[in-house]
């Protein structure tokens, strides 16, 4: 079928077009292809759980997740062709639109000076807007045969976008923007993401972008991996042991434990307490110096339960996800301690997780979360050039807690919400020494509550007033000045 | 065959709904698909209105096949825990008479 510019609409057909019933039209379909990617993390989600050996386990629940992933990969396909087929549409809609304004000018002419270039341009939108039509069914193609026809059923479609046979995993992007690597991990079919996640477990591990599930699935491979291997040098042996044995007592508690980062050789580790990929409030507590995730990752954790706690203290109903983050190689001696360097890799590490955490919900469909990040100490130096990193830092609300001093004021750390503790007995937060007190009204911090009697480790003491004011930052239910 | 069969019958029937729902969701958009091609057809009148209104169609045919196969495993998956309690109340029956009729709860 074609339509060529001699046998196209007369221009008097075109001013007549319905191109606000188009744009709806349009908008419709956009809106359609918009909610397919949550729709398809549902199903993804119901598919683990059914993969899960906990919920069902045997053959029959092995062919249950089987006909699940199936459907997930033909979903995948058929959302792919659709976004395709939707941005001819958009072409579409474009050229109708324009070719309607050029009639209109035709029609409104006065003179015949210039009518024939006008009349020209109409054509040309025309053939445009036709081609556009004829290409958003081409773009089904690869589902629908030649014929865009939809096949009759589920195993023609299967069968058309070569469902059977082994999966390849996809190569890996290079680590770079998560919003791109969100994308690409959201393109892919449930078989193909798990396909690459257990090719490459330690890259898979480390993609800011990625979804939490993925990344911990990741992680505990590699985990379960370097447990077993007798060549595993030991200090890195030491690092996972504390891990394995901090997350199992977390998961014996009941508590839902991600590992969302395991660079043993980095010596960077971070582990979240509940869904982050579901969460409506996410906290990322962010250590100061002398924190190895072999020796500390078990007080961090503490911490990150008992400013989970103390959210839904402060919002019953609220999903919490905390984090405790180990992100950066934390500084342990002098001068490391007194200069910058560590902070400064930390914040960019920071900056693409905070960005990664975004970015892997809009892929995902799936609504933002509030994102608190609670630095403590150096940590909060480390906030301080994660704001430096270009873009905005991905957070709802800054809290520094026992700060030794920042550069600028609070809104350069471009967060909405910025709060600061700062216990009288806590003589780092008068330092002063990386910029600035804090706590000084100058610096435009709101003010959280402490006692006298707190030191500088008892910013998330259940024993202490701070520690029920994060809970409230977090849930967002305090307000700044 | 694996040695050991176990099943959360809860938790798989809340699974079972869960697809059913998004089979219907999906059912919906490919009703709204089937509508708005009509749209394209009576916004642009002529062979372009057509091609647009054909590519639509496809659009509601093929998330029409996608939601009615995950009605179907949804379907299989609530048969399933059917299937499961009523073996075990068969079982149960079978192995003490007096226990007959007995439902399988879910732990």
């Amino acid at each position: 079928m074609t339509a060529p510019v001699a046998e196209g609409p007369a221009v008097e057909a075109v001013a007549a077009w319905d191109v606000p019933l188009l744009r709806g039209a349009t908008w419709t379909l956009a809106a359609v292809v918009a909610r397919l990617p949550a729709w398809r993390t549902r199903l993804d989600s119901a598919g683990r759980a059914l993969g899960d050996a906990q919920c069902w386990s045997g053959p029959a629940a092995q062919s249950a997740a089987d006909a699940v992933l199936e459907l997930s990969t033909v979903a995948t396909a058929v959302d792919t062709a659709l976004a395709h087929s939707q941005a001819s549409f958009e072409r579409l809609l474009v050229d109708a639109e324009a070719a309607q304004e050029l009639a209109a000018a035709v029609a409104a002419a006065v003179s015949p000076a210039g009518l024939a270039g006008l009349e020209v341009a109409v054509g040309e939108h025309v053939l445009a807007a036709s081609r556009a039509a004829l290409s958003a069914g081409v773009a089904l193609e690869r589902v629908t045969g030649l014929g865009h026809v939809a096949p009759a059923s589920f195993w023609d479609l299967a069968g058309r976008i070569g469902l059977m046979g082994p999966v390849l995993a996809p190569s890996l992007p290079a680590a770079g923007d998560p919003r791109v690597i969100a994308a690409w991990w959201a393109g892919l079919s449930a078989v193909a993401q798990l396909a690459a996640l257990r090719a490459h477990p330690d890259e898979v591990g480390a993609l800011d972008g990625l979804p939490a599930w993925a990344r911990d699935r990741a992680n505990r491979l590699v985990l379960a991996r370097v447990l077993a291997d007798p060549g595993t040098a030991p200090a890195l042996l030491a690092t996972a042991r504390a891990v394995a044995a901090d997350v199992a007592a977390e998961e014996a508690g009941g508590r839902t434990v991600q590992v969302q980062l395991l660079d043993l050789a980095g010596d960077r580790v971070a582990v979240a307490l509940g869904d982050l990929d579901t969460a409506e409030e996410v906290a990322l507590l962010v250590p100061g110096i002398r924190t190895a995730p072999a020796e500390d990752l078990g007080v961090q954790l503490q911490g990150a339960s008992d400013v989970a706690d103390a959210a839904r203290a402060a919002a019953p109903a609220a999903a919490v996800a905390t984090v405790a983050w180990l992100g950066y190689k934390s500084p342990s001696r002098l001068p490391d301690i007194a200069l910058r360097g560590a902070a400064r890799r930390g914040g960019a590490a920071l900056d693409a997780a905070l960005d990664g955490l975004g970015a892997s919900r809009a892929a995902a469909g799936r609504p933002q979360a509030r994102t608190t990040v609670l630095a403590h100490s150096y940590g909060t130096v480390v906030v301080d050039d994660a704001a430096r990193e270009p873009g905005r830092l991905a957070a709802d609300a800054v809290v520094l807690l026992g700060s030794p001093g920042m550069t600028g004021h609070a809104g350069d750390l471009e967060a909405p919400q910025v709060f600061d503790a700062a216990a009288p007995g806590d003589p780092i937060s008068w330092l002063g020494w990386f910029g600035g007190d804090t706590w000084a009204p100058a610096y435009g911090a709101t003010e959280l509550p402490g006692d006298r009697w707190m030191h500088h480790s008892d910013y998330y003491s259940p024993e202490h007033p701070t520690l029920a004011a994060l809970g409230q930052v977090v849930a967002g239910r305090r307000p700044s000045d | 065959m694996s040695s050991i069969i176990s099943v959360q019958l809860d938790a798989v029937a809340a699974l079972a709904a869960e697809l059913m729902a998004l089979a219907a969701e999906l059912d919906d958009e490919a009703a709204l698909c089937r509508s708005t091609a009509s749209s394209f057809a009576s916004a642009l009148p002529g062979e372009t209105g057509w091609a647009a209104a054909d590519a639509a169609t496809a659009w509601s045919g093929l998330t029409a096949v996608v939601a009615e196969r995950g009605r179907a495993v949804a379907a299989t998956l609530a048969a399933a825990v059917d299937s499961y309690r009523a073996i075990d109340t068969a079982l149960a029956g079978r192995i003490d008479p007096r226990r007959a009729g007995d439902l399988a709860m879910p732990r």
